[in-house]
């Protein structure tokens, strides 16, 4: 009789998903999934809407990475537009999308999964949260909290207000950076660069002790996307798209982005309402493939900053060229924090950031675009087709989390087959299924552009479908 | 905004919370954007669509802390003004969280306990819209009333040690 086991609500999770783990006669596991059961539809509504009010619309996505949104939304209207937004807008863009990128991943090692890493998988589960951090490591839970409060600052500073700025247009930006602000955030980045260090120190000091995760946890091979600058360098809001593959070969590079639809697919399951996109000359899911700090890090030649990059050499002489566990993609996060931190501080010292010229004016003058960026999660596609007169008449979304479907499931049935021995699942193996599903970070509001927050839910599924064991968690 | 973020060390913060596209659920939003438009030295206003972690950083140097929030359900016309002690026990999330854990998270973090209040104006209509009903605006005018007189308080109280 085939056996199920559930976990729902996932927790520490952007959104709301559950697991089913599926055993057979003699309790083995045959196959895992991850669901996500929230839908909100932006792809449908934002229909007849002008197309200057994506970014601010689609900012609402989500209220953890609305930056990504905006950014991806603004660069669809520049190319309707057919614009080249004024390059001050262009930098404070990108230093906005980098104050994103150290925000969200501070949200997500710090407050997320710091409790796993830091307290350990198997401690009591009613201290390994936030508060259980603190007690056991005030420094770094309070180094944490300033630094997430340093990446919003900055969004504040640049967009008037860490949600849903509605700041960035199709053209350009609609408001320059002032010196003070400029000043406030050149003081604080010491401090941010310090919090760093010290969780960098204190994670490459911990990973000998998660060598059976790092083994478990999302370990295989796929294919890894991302955009690189001219000279390879890692790049978050520009650039060329690079896929690579395991073995660090380069399988397509320059790929344009207009023509995402001949090497992108989007799968559809069943069981969930989050897309499965896949590399299409491959097929699915053979055309499996992973984007976010992993891939980034994996597809990029250097970052381009002397801090980060010798973080990256030292990454790399552990993990390899390329590193194909997800559990590494802590390790990668905490890099793209430093490199987020450097690559603003660079900015800063570049006159134009208080340039007031900050928007190119144009009508409509193409009438179908793809906008791209990277999000803290991957990378973000926004494709709007719209009418003469600048109303959409189609919207698709390709979100981060979405890319990374076929690798969140495929590291669900990697780790339950290996600690799953039985028809019940143990607290420390039910955490870990949870915790293989953290280090990718999902957002599932936005990827399913659905409301609420996000709990788990994990079903153990005997072989008649019948519901063995099942564990909620809010 | 931008520039109340640039003040640090303000005397007196004031935080109102709440979602904007949701009606009186933005009372707060409004009592805070009106704080900032007076402009009152050592008075910053906060307004936040929810009550996250990183605002605990904001409110530790802080002599006192003012929650504006709706609340469903309260006397119509009166607003509720209670002193709060930092809790444990409520939930806190990394999204969302009351102002009791935030206080209490604020004492974990940097060893630091403001005095704070909570103002719950009366709300009647949470539906999306960005208006304010008839008795969410009384409550607006009867909340700014209650943040001048805690401030007055405050601000003119000896400094606290300790903090």
């Amino acid at each position: 009789m085939t056996r199920r086991i559930v976990i729902d609500p996932v927790t520490r999770i952007e959104g709301h998903a559950k697991i089913t783990i599926h055993l057979d006669d003699d309790s083995h596991v045959v196959d895992a999934r991850f669901h996500v059961a929230e839908f909100r539809g932006f792809e449908t509504f934002c229909a007849g809407r002008p197309f200057w009010e994506m970014p601010s619309i689609t900012a609402r996505v989500c209220g953890i990475c609305p930056v990504s949104h905006l950014i991806a939304s603004s660069k669809a209207g520049d190319a309707l537009l057919a614009v080249a937004i004024p390059s001050a807008a262009a930098k404070l863009r990108r230093l906005m999308n980098l104050a994103q990128i150290v925000q969200s991943h501070a949200l997500s090692f710090f407050h997320l999964s710091a409790p796993d890493l830091l307290l350990g998988l198997d401690s009591d589960p009613s201290r390994r949260n936030v508060f259980g951090l603190i007690a056991a490591e005030p420094e770094l839970a309070r180094g944490g909290i300033r630094l997430r409060q340093f990446g919003q600052e900055v969004i504040e500073l640049l967009g008037g207000r860490k949600i849903h700025p509605a700041w960035s247009v199709p053209g350009g930006v609609r408001e320059p950076l002032a010196a003070a602000g400029r000043e406030h955030i050149r003081a604080r980045l010491p401090e941010a660069k310090a919090t760093i260090a010290a969780a960098l120190a204190r994670f490459k000091a911990l990973l000998d002790q998660f060598q059976e995760e790092v083994e478990h946890f999302g370990r295989f091979p796929t294919l890894f996307l991302g955009l690189v600058g001219d000279d390879g360098a890692w790049e978050v809001y520009d650039g060329a798209l690079r896929l690579t593959d395991s073995e660090g070969r380069i399988v397509a590079d320059n790929l344009d982005v207009d023509a995402y639809r001949t090497f992108l697919g989007e799968a559809v399951q069943p069981d969930s309402y989050l897309k499965s996109p896949y590399y299409l000359p491959l097929g699915f899911p053979e055309g499996i493939y992973r984007v976010g700090p992993l891939a980034r890090l994996n597809v990029c030649s250097h970052i381009g900053t002397p801090l980060a990059d010798a973080e990256l050499k030292a990454y790399r002489a552990r993990g390899g060229r390329v590193v194909t566990s997800s559990f590494w993609y802590h390790y990668a996060r905490l890099i793209e924090i430093l490199a987020g931190i450097e690559h603003i501080e660079r900015l800063l010292d570049d006159p134009d950031v208080l340039s007031t010229h900050l928007r190119a004016k144009a009508d409509v003058n193409a009438l179908e675009a793809v906008g791209v960026s990277e999000a803290p999660r991957g990378t973000l596609f926004h494709h709007y087709q719209i009418d003469e007169h600048g109303l959409i008449r189609r919207v698709n979304l390709i979100i981060a989390t979405g890319q990374n479907n076929l690798a969140m499931n495929r590291t669900m049935v990697q780790i339950a087959r290996h600690y799953i021995h039985g028809p019940t699942i143990p607290e420390g193996v039910l955490n870990r299924l949870e915790a293989g599903i953290r280090a990718f970070d999902p957002c599932l509001s936005c990827s399913t552009h659905a409301v609420g927050a996000m709990p788990l839910h994990v079903q153990l599924v005997g072989p008649d479908r019948s519901v063995l064991d099942e564990t909620w968690r809010d | 905004m931008r520039a109340a973020l640039i003040r640090e060390h303000a005397e007196v913060v004031v935080v109102g919370y709440g979602n904007p596209l949701r009606s009186d659920d933005a009372v707060g939003l409004c009592v805070a954007a009106e704080v900032a438009r007076r402009h009152r030295p050592g008075v910053v206003a906060l307004a936040v669509p929810q009550l996250v972690p990183e605002l605990s950083a904001s409110i530790a140097t802080a002599r006192l802390v003012v929650f504006v929030d709706a609340r469903r359900g309260a006397v119509e016309g009166a607003i509720a003004v209670d002193r709060i002690e930092p809790s444990e026990t409520d939930p806190f999330s990394a999204h969302a969280s009351s102002p009791r854990a935030l206080l209490s998270m604020t004492r974990a973090l940097f060893d630091a306990t403001p005095e704070a209040w909570l103002i719950s104006v009366p709300a009647v209509n949470f539906k999306f819209g960005d208006q304010l009903s008839p008795t969410a605006r009384r409550g607006v005018d009867a909340a700014l009333v209650a943040v001048e007189t805690l401030a007055d308080v405050a601000t003119r109280a000896p400094a606290l040690t300790g903090l």
